[in-house]
């Protein structure tokens, strides 16, 4: 029965391949264009001439320019970040104020303790995927242990107890492992910000986490709007304290979310 | 020159001698009243020009970045190992009894500092005070790894070997001083937009007048406050080396320091003198009667300055050592005069005796004090406050002296019964010989002269300037050690700030800071760095820093920054960062400290090349600033450095000048000229010769060299004038030696063994002070006693006689 419902939402899953797709293909001959222009990354290190010869230095923030990224999803990002914006301002975010105050510290740690173990397993399959064989065998390891003698997963004996430290793998990583590329920047309805290969990713995983396997609708639905809430609670406050301090939210946001990309990508290379 | 001897001033000397002394009397009275109110100011800020536009710019950052008042206490435990819970203890104990000061506003150390390395990752939901030593309780060990090379604690607060710690008292300031101060810097902003009106320096008096009573008190509060740190960290003496460092602590350090030798050697110099002035003339009259001059004079002085508000500075201190020698010369010269005149006619009368001395000295004495304040009254134009200071305090000390020398000191012989058969002139046997050796080797005489006029300017040409406050205290001194100690190790001592502008083109919308920006800033810091001589530098970069390895490694991006920037608690912002960037005025600043103990640390030579390294990074002139007291200090040095020459210039011309009044003759006032001009430049050619630098102290020692020099030129000339006028030229010279020589030799060997004693001081200043005052007595003797008798003898002859 929990298969049936779990397969309920396969069917969709063409359709997001379609638009991703779509994403990839529209970011992919922009780039390209530009590729001609400056598209590579900016150099990691910062070159100091003095009296005292030259010298190497790292440096401590970095940025990318256009067009090293670009959005050419824009007209239709825009639209949605601005109903995101209505609905975070107007249901989210008090939503997410009144949880953090009602929820004390430690069932808060529970509540991330349980969704993150939640996911172990699919961990453990990109870890698989992108066979990295003693992460998979933490991961599962650490679902085993966390379900059980952690009470499903609210606590995480695996960590304090046998210093299994938890590895996060999802299959935006596992895309990357093969050399698929971010693709263009999209803004998801509700989810807010992303790339195309992680919106996907998040999307897939949401539909494959799990959950499914152990509840049916609407419990399945009730758990994941909660964990959606759980995950957003702490973010609530910075959302709306930086789209106060910028002119343009969408275009910080934005280059908040690639540049980090960016970087990420850059110096996990190293 | 003028023949009438100033029989008037004889006359009314000898007949109101008491009416004179009573006048005195009353008069040290009213001035000892007054000398309460006299002020020695040794604050770094009375060396400052007040009206340029570098003060008023660190004055502006420093309104704008409100730097704090701080004293750093260095703890060192005996043993070796920092950290340990004896440690921990300690700084706890120490803390909470620093914390008990009523104006300590915080106290920072290890134990409470937020150690945001513990925490996993970057959030900006942080409350940054639980994650310190004090809320979490870290292990030795913890601690011992989170301070190594700490992007911001290291050479703050642990010093890079990990072999002590620094716990730093910040101080609350006065928020009215703040207040007046602030309104002060305002109007003096527009004297360099050139709007600056009568009524803004008006305002700018009266708010200084309010400034001062409160300031004064404030400098009471801190003297008060370092005794009782002192005291507090006593008790740990057993197990730890405790030092005191910052720029209080430094001013406390020289105020004692100045107090100290003020006893020490004062006592010292007017004991030697005493004792000297009895082997010399053998008379208790001798040694009392100058004694009393001289300090009647120094009250006098002080007493007019409290009245006149004129305060000391570090440069002015020694304007007491320079009236005793001044009064003494004088006071010797007429003992001597008087002793000869006692000899010559035994029939005479004391108060006949006193009149003649009076009637043949005043005229020479009165001179020689006249040029010697016109010789300081140049200082009046270097355009440079505390010297122009200095100036006005020696004519007034100079005028003092004249006026007691020449009243109060023959009024006392007066009634002192008269002493005969007791006179013993010295053996003149050897000024005869020196006579004689001089007039036969006049040539060899001038060869000489002409190459050590030379050798000085040479010299002279190799003079630098240099002042470091540490080098100030001998290295022998636990001040000096303590000192060099926090220096060295906690991140230099004198502040210099590099404040970059941000640029409209440097700007883009929504973010606070460019990544752009923070890596030029990176790299300016960075060229700061590399010099040995600076100590830790701090500005935005040191907490991009910290935040790139919460990150785990990975450098922020600038919307990253922008974010973390805006997440954080307001107050937290502007605690941390305030310091160093001020987003209203779009400014970044960089904040130094330069080791002051640094060896062989060309100050100059640094500053151009560090604005050439920063300007090399392709930023313009405009675009940054260095500033604070570094620059303050760098800058006044070297206007102090080039008035020098101009200073010099105009002495030797107004000089020439008031010799040609005196003598009116130019001839005789040229060469009366040379051996001063001699003087002065074989003493800076020493310093040059032997790479003594001049400093913020010795900078005044040309004029007071020259000060020197021509009072003995004066005295000589116009007895050889005088006996010129009935003599032939070689019976001249030699009249000349036998009486006035004496004068000069005793004078001479009197204080250079009295401002010797000097040299055995702590304080270096004092030291070269003491030398080089008795160097410059010994070449102004030995050029009035050879050079000079030697042209006058050559060039002047026998004016009213023909030469035979």
């Amino acid at each position: 029965m929990s298969n049936r419902a779990g397969l309920k939402h396969w069917h969709r899953i063409p359709l997001w391949f379609l638009f991703l797709w779509l994403c990839g293909c529209a970011s992919q001959s922009t780039t390209e264009q530009q590729q001609a222009s400056v598209a590579s990354p900016p150099p990691t290190t910062i070159v100091v001439n003095s009296s005292h010869g030259t010298d190497v230095l790292e440096p401590t923030v970095v940025s990318y320019q256009a067009p090293t990224f670009n959005d050419p999803l824009e007209s239709i990002n825009r639209p949605i970040f601005a109903f995101n914006d209505v609905v975070y301002r107007y249901a989210f975010i008090p939503i997410a104020k009144g949880y953090l105050a009602v929820m004390p510290e430690p069932a808060q740690q529970s509540a991330s303790n349980f969704f993150a173990n939640l996911r172990e397993p699919l961990n453990a399959i990109n870890h698989l995927a992108q066979a990295n064989g003693s992460n998979m065998g933490r991961s599962v390891a650490r679902f085993l242990i966390n379900s059980t003698v952690g009470l499903l997963g609210l606590f995480d004996p695996a960590d304090a107890w046998f210093e299994i430290k938890p590895s996060k793998s999802t299959l935006g990583d596992t895309l990357q492992h093969y050399g698929v590329d971010y693709g263009a920047y999209v803004v998801l309805p509700l989810l807010g910000p992303t790339d195309a290969r992680n919106g996907f990713s998040s999307i897939f995983e949401s539909m494959a986490n799990p959950i499914h396997q152990l509840t049916d609708d609407p419990q399945t639905l009730y758990i994941q709007t909660y964990g959606a809430i759980h995950g957003f609670a702490p973010r609530a406050e910075s959302y709306e304290k930086l789209s106060a301090e910028s002119e343009d939210p969408y275009v910080f946001f934005r280059n908040m979310y690639m540049q980090g990309l960016l970087r990420d990508k850059q110096y996990a290379e190293e | 020159m003028p023949k009438n001897k100033p029989l008037w001033l004889a006359s009314w000397v000898e007949g109101y001698a008491k009416l004179i002394i009573v006048l005195f009397v009353v008069l040290i009275a009213v001035t000892g009243w007054f000398a309460q109110y006299f002020k020695i100011d040794a604050s770094a800020e009375t060396l400052l020009l007040k009206n340029n536009k570098l003060f008023i710019q660190t004055q502006v950052m420093n309104s704008r970045f409100s730097p704090q008042e701080f004293i750093l206490v260095a703890y060192k435990p005996k043993d070796g190992s920092l950290f340990t819970q004896q440690t921990f203890d300690d700084i706890g104990k120490l803390s909470d009894e620093f914390k008990q000061i009523e104006r300590v506003a915080a106290v920072t150390s290890i134990l409470n500092v937020p150690l945001l390395s513990f925490m996993q990752g970057l959030d900006t939901n942080v409350n940054a005070s639980d994650w310190s030593w004090q809320k979490q309780g870290y292990t030795p060990t913890q601690m011992q790894k989170v301070f190594s090379d700490h992007p911001i604690y290291t050479g703050l607060l642990v010093n890079e070997q990990q072999t002590a710690t620094a716990i730093q008292i910040v101080f609350k300031d006065d928020p009215e001083l703040q207040q007046i101060e602030k309104k002060i810097t305002v109007l003096q902003q527009k004297q360099l937009t050139n709007e600056f009106t009568e009524q803004d320096q008006v305002q700018i008096e009266t708010l200084t007048k309010q400034a001062d009573p409160l300031k004064a008190e404030l400098n009471t509060l801190r003297q008060q406050e370092i005794k009782q740190i002192y005291h507090i960290t006593e008790s740990l003496e057993s197990h730890a080396d405790i030092y005191l460092g910052g720029g209080q602590v430094l001013a406390y350090q020289l105020i004692n320091i100045i107090k100290s030798d003020l006893v020490i050697f004062g006592s010292a110099i007017g004991l030697v003198i005493c004792v000297l002035l009895f082997v010399i003339f053998r008379a208790l009259r001798w040694v009392i009667l100058p004694v009393l001059c001289c300090s009647t004079s120094v009250v006098l002085t002080v007493g007019l300055f409290g009245f006149f508000d004129m305060r000391t500075t570090v440069i002015s201190s020694n304007f007491i050592a320079l009236q005793l020698i001044l009064t003494l010369a004088i006071v010797i010269h007429l003992i001597v005069q008087f002793r000869q005149l006692a000899q010559e006619r035994p029939d005479d009368t004391q108060r006949q005796l006193v009149k003649a001395m009076v009637s043949a000295k005043a005229a020479p004495c009165f001179y020689a004090g006249v040029t010697t304040s016109v010789g300081f009254a140049s200082l009046i134009f270097s355009n440079i406050q505390p010297v122009i200071a200095f100036g006005w305090m020696m004519i007034v000390a100079m005028l003092v002296s004249i006026l007691v020398s020449l009243t109060l000191f023959p009024a006392l012989l007066s009634l002192l019964p008269i002493q005969k058969g007791q006179v013993q002139q010295s053996s003149s046997k050897f000024m005869e010989r020196l006579c004689s050796g001089i007039m036969a080797n006049k040539v060899l005489v001038f060869i000489m002269a002409a190459l050590l006029l030379i050798a000085s300017v040479v010299g002279a040409a190799r003079l630098s300037v240099e002042n470091s406050f540490i080098h100030y205290f001998s290295e022998s001194t636990q001040v000096r050690q303590e000192l060099e100690f926090i220096d060295q190790q906690f991140g230099g001592s004198t502040p210099l700030d590099v404040v970059v502008n941000i640029t409209a083109d440097q700007r883009k919308q929504d973010l606070v800071l460019t990544a752009d920006m923070v890596q030029l800033l990176q790299k300016i810091q960075h060229v700061m760095d590399q010099y040995p001589a600076m100590g830790k530098t701090m500005s935005v970069v040191n907490f991009t820093q910290l935040a790139k390895t919460l990150n785990q490694g990975k450098p922020l991006t600038e919307y990253e920054l922008t974010a973390v920037y805006h997440l954080l608690d307001k107050a937290l912002t502007e605690q941390l960062l305030g310091a160093y960037f001020s987003e209203d005025h779009q400014q970044l600043r960089i904040s130094g400290r330069v080791k002051d103990s640094t060896k062989d640390f060309n100050r100059q030579e640094f500053l151009q090349q560090l604005r050439s390294d920063i300007e090399g990074l392709g930023i313009e002139r405009e675009g940054y600033s260095l500033s604070n007291l570094f620059v303050l200090y760098q800058d006044i040095l070297q206007r102090l450095f080039a008035s020098q020459v101009n200073t010099l210039g105009l002495v030797y011309a107004v000089l020439a000048l008031v010799l040609f009044a005196i003598f009116r003759s130019i001839k005789v006032a040229i060469i009366a000229l040379i051996p001063n001009i001699i003087s002065t430049l074989l003493i800076l050619g020493i310093m040059g010769w032997f790479g003594i630098p001049l400093d913020l102290m010795s900078i005044t020692i040309a004029a007071i060299a020259m000060g020197i020099a021509v009072d003995d030129t004066i005295h000589f000339v116009h007895h050889y004038l005088q006996s010129a006028n009935e003599q032939s030229a070689n019976e001249a010279v030699l009249s000349t030696y036998t009486s006035v020589g004496f004068a000069l030799l005793f004078t001479t060997v009197i204080i250079t063994a009295g401002f010797g004693m000097l040299g055995f001081s702590d304080f270096i200043p004092s030291v070269t002070f003491g030398l080089l005052t008795g160097l410059a007595m010994i070449v102004a003797l030995v050029t009035d006693m050879t050079l000079l008798p030697a042209l006058l003898n050559k060039f002047v002859g026998a004016p009213k006689r023909t030469n035979t």
